[in-house]
């Protein structure tokens, strides 16, 4: 349902005549509101996850054993979540300059959109694979590429 | 950002509140809280977005990044290893 929802705000950009650089900065803002929906959930679930961990060990040495392994666990998840962050705050970057008046790089743009795209697309599958469920960031981007595209 | 918008955006908060009122009169299980809680989590981003401003200036000064996860996960290690440390260093045979 997001992705319709997200793709639906992103044609309303287009219909109303935005530029590129709104168009980016509306999605952009939309992935920063599944990246921060994405931070809660896996905040929740490794905080869940490490606190059962300590519960099922009366003792230290298990305990910490225990809650290391749920670490280890999220590790991938954590790494591949401080991917899209990095790439997303040069998107950020790249889009904040040129409002400032200067020369919107779109070629920069539309690669960085499609390596959030992807690294999310990682995030997501790597997070499935310890129950966490996450939205699809795909349609977003997407819409944003194929009006970038449609209408340069 | 038009009526349509905020309407939408209203339903769609309104459903998410619902769902997790559902979870306590029904006391669900752990699988079913989880499952809603996601939704609610979903739910809510779309209606964050539909809320998003029309003025370029004002998305643009919205753009702040996301948090980082590993200080906040190290926050919770901080709190955890609280808790381990009030445990016995083994476990009494």
């Amino acid at each position: 349902m997001i992705r319709a929802v997200v793709a639906a705000v992103t044609l309303v950009a287009v219909g109303c005549g935005a530029s590129d650089v709104e168009i980016h900065a509306r999605a952009a803002l939309a992935t920063q509101t599944i990246l921060e929906q994405a931070h809660a959930g896996i905040l929740e679930a490794r905080t869940e996850q490490g606190q059962a961990a300590i519960d099922a060990h009366p003792d230290r040495e298990g305990a910490t054993a225990a809650r290391d392994a749920v670490d280890v666990r999220f590790e991938p998840v954590v790494a591949s979540y401080e991917a899209v962050r990095v790439l997303h705050d040069g998107w950020i970057r790249l889009i904040v300059i040129a409002s400032t008046g200067r020369p919107f790089d779109i070629e920069v743009a539309l690669g960085l959109a499609h390596d959030i795209v992807a690294a999310f697309a990682e995030l997501r599958a790597v997070a499935a694979r310890i129950g966490i469920e996450l939205p699809d960031l795909g349609g977003v981007v997407n819409s944003v590429i194929a009006t970038a595209t449609e209408n340069p | 950002m038009s009526t349509t918008n905020r309407d939408v955006a209203k339903v769609l908060r309104s459903l998410g509140a619902n769902a997790q009122r559902v979870i306590g009169l029904l006391q669900l299980d752990e699988g079913w809280k989880l499952a809603i809680d996601t939704a609610k989590r979903i739910v809510d981003a779309a209606a964050t977005i539909l809320e998003q401003g029309t003025n370029p200036e004002e998305l643009i000064a919205k753009l702040h990044g996301s948090p980082p996860l590993r200080p906040a996960i190290g926050r919770v290690r901080a709190e955890e290893d609280a808790k381990i440390a009030e445990k016995p260093e083994r476990s009494p045979r």
